[in-house]
């Protein structure tokens, strides 16, 4: 018969002076996390709707300009990697 | 990015915009070149142009078959596509057209009047009314952009579509 955890027992002998710790430590908050790195902090940057809605209709005219010409030339169009970066949108 | 779709504009011709829209450009990208060309209340003809053939390819999209052509034009008081394009282009309330530019608005029952007596197309080219048609647009300015013009003119041009 096992006895109960941290109280020895006569099975085991007498019981050690540091029996009283649990075999299983049980977590301790402020140790867990005192080594983790601290949640990132997500901050909502405020972007004005109207030139939110600015962006993404350059966006559209992009995407449908250059859909456009490439349908004209037949091949595609070089885009500078910035604008690229800031179009990720289906083209009409 | 506007100077890239400066540049764009540079390459790209009016007429090449009237040909890309067609029945698989979706309303939202049309929605969206037409608010494009409004802020930037461009003076020049390709600009202007461009615009008229947004806002006629929009007014074909949004306007019923039937009712396209109403029986007479009204343009003392916002049509039901002119109030469209108030909540496409978000403005709650357009600043009033200056009242040379209303004069002018006014113009065109008159000329849909005229171009209804035509029977044939190389009447109406004879008549030189297309060129006056470009002369008011070109003569409203940066009121072109106004939604009662830019209703006005759509509606306008599908008329004269459909006429011939």
């Amino acid at each position: 018969m096992y006895t109960s955890r941290g109280q020895g027992g006569a099975l085991f002998g007498p019981a050690l002076p540091f029996s009283r710790f649990p075999l299983a430590p049980e977590p301790v908050p402020a140790l867990d996390s005192a080594f983790l790195p601290p949640p990132p902090v997500v901050q909502e940057r405020a972007v004005d709707p109207t030139r939110m809605e600015e962006v993404l209709d350059m966006a559209a005219v992009h995407g449908f300009y250059v859909s456009l010409l490439e349908d004209v030339l037949g091949h595609a169009i070089p885009v500078p990697h910035e604008v690229a970066a800031k179009t990720r949108f289906p083209r009409r | 990015m506007p100077r890239w779709l400066n540049l764009l504009d540079l390459a790209i011709t009016p007429l090449m915009v009237r040909d890309a829209l067609k029945e698989s450009t979706s309303q939202d990208t049309a929605e969206a070149l037409l608010r494009h060309f409004v802020r930037k209340r461009s003076r020049t003809d390709t600009d202007r142009d461009k615009t008229d053939f947004i806002v006629t390819f929009l007014y074909r999209m949004v306007v019923p078959a039937e009712q396209q052509i109403p029986a007479e034009f009204v343009v003392d008081h916002p049509s039901e596509f002119e109030e469209e394009l108030y909540v496409i282009l978000g403005e709650d309330e357009a600043t009033p057209l200056p009242e040379e530019h209303r004069q002018l608005v006014r113009e065109f029952p008159f000329i849909r009047q005229e171009a209804e007596d035509f029977r044939h197309f190389a009447e109406l080219m004879d008549s030189g009314i297309m060129q006056r048609v470009r002369d008011i647009k070109q003569r409203f300015g940066p009121s072109f952009y106004h939604p009662r013009v830019l209703a006005t003119s759509a509606a306008s041009n599908v008329f004269f579509g459909q006429r011939f």
